[in-house]
């Protein structure tokens, strides 16, 4: 059984900083300094069930990404948690929407207009510009929308060949 | 004012970061940008949830986290497999390729019982006699020929007999197909028409018409085509 175990455990191994990374980054602390509980937790919820029912063997990788989801989901939520704790007791870590300062002229008559001109395009094709300013590759936005990647690039050209026009009526000109 | 995308960009960011808040009630619950990423999710909830993360940049940063942690379980598993882990398909695949085998067995068997039907249908195509015309026999007229031209005095009808006729019928017509004359119930195949009566209805240069009508056993009347003759002039 523990010769079968290792590959799994080399795979887990590897993952486990890229956990923490991400974590991290999202501005969730990982709770061990060694990080090595989300490793530990995540080892023991798979070798349990595989003990318990060894036909979870047939779809091991399916199982293993969602015993891996399932843990960084619970730190997810238990981060967001103690984040609103803090919150209800201050309002410095939350980011609010800032009293209204003085205006900054042209800048945010550009913002105004971008965003308003993102608003108005239609629904799919203003979601895939929107996920592209935010950063999403194609192929992770066709991902996500369950659409072919080529269907995606079409979309993406058509709300910028819209927004295009939209920008222009407000004196905006969009270049490639 | 001008722009491009990159700007754009960094405006639409800066606002999305003017709106950052704890993630409030609205945000979909993190299992579900797992799901959207892992699993199949109906096109509604795809929807909702790619609406709000599309504005919201609590959320954005997450599923960003979620997709890089998927495919780094995906690509470490690939290795995996190459030293030796079982080798497996996604759960979708699994599920698309279990619809394909069925939907490829409700084509296998649509195309079988369409071969049997055409099957049954040749072979009863086959079974059938081969049935050329009617079936029904025809009065064929032999004498006088269509167009003939005949002495008044000499005029004899023949005709082909008919099987399982019972009796036959000579009709003789004028030129505007008015009755002249209607023979008595013959047997014979063959008629002449008497000499008073031949020089009672027909005249000499003109057009007459006559027919067969045949009457088989069973009651039913076969009738032949019209024949034209026409008489000649001086006997």
């Amino acid at each position: 059984m523990a010769a079968d175990h290792g590959p799994i455990e080399s795979i887990l191994r590897a993952l486990a900083p890229h956990l923490r990374a991400e974590l991290q980054s999202l501005g969730y602390p990982a709770y061990s300094p060694q990080g090595d509980d989300l490793l530990q937790e995540i080892n023991v919820r798979i070798w349990k069930a595989l003990e318990g029912r060894p036909e979870k063997k047939i779809f091991l990788g399916a199982y293993v990404k969602r015993v891996v989801f399932s843990v960084f989901i619970n730190e997810v939520k238990r981060a967001n948690q103690e984040r609103s704790q803090l919150c209800r007791s201050g309002r410095q870590l939350c980011g609010q929407v800032e009293e209204a300062s003085p205006r900054q002229g042209s800048k945010d008559d550009l913002k105004e207009i971008v965003v308003e001109s993102l608003s108005s395009l239609s629904p799919a094709e203003g979601r895939v510009l929107r996920l592209r300013l935010e950063g999403f590759s194609f192929v992770e936005i066709a991902k996500l929308m369950a659409w072919p990647v080529r269907r995606t690039h079409f979309a993406y050209y058509r709300g910028i060949r819209e927004i295009k026009k939209i920008l222009a009526r407000r004196g905006v000109y969009y270049e490639d | 004012m001008r722009i491009d995308q990159a700007r754009m960009a960094e405006i639409y960011l800066a606002h999305l970061g003017e709106k950052k808040a704890a993630p409030g009630a609205e945000c979909p619950a993190p299992e579900d940008l797992v799901r959207l990423v892992t699993e199949k999710v109906g096109r509604k909830e795809r929807a909702r949830i790619l609406g709000h993360v599309s504005g919201c940049f609590e959320c954005v940063g997450l599923l960003k986290s979620v997709l890089r942690l998927s495919d780094e379980i995906d690509r470490l598993w690939a290795e995996g497999e190459a030293r030796g882990l079982p080798r497996e398909e996604p759960p979708g695949i699994r599920l698309r390729r279990r619809f394909q085998g069925r939907r490829a067995a409700l084509a296998g068997l649509a195309g079988a019982i369409a071969l049997a039907v055409m099957t049954y249908s040749v072979i009863r195509l086959a079974d059938k006699p081969v049935v050329r015309g009617t079936g029904d026999p025809e009065v064929r007229l032999i004498d006088p020929k269509k167009g003939a031209a005949l002495p008044a005095g000499d005029i004899e009808f023949r005709w082909a007999a008919v099987p399982r006729a019972a009796r036959y019928t000579v009709e003789l017509f004028d030129g505007s197909l008015e009755m002249l004359w209607r023979s008595d119930r013959l047997t014979e195949t063959a008629w002449k028409l008497p000499e008073e009566e031949a020089g009672r209805v027909l005249h000499e240069g003109e057009g007459y018409f006559w027919r067969v009508t045949a009457v088989l056993e069973d009651g039913r009347e076969l009738v032949s085509k019209l024949a034209e003759f026409s008489i000649r002039m001086g006997r």
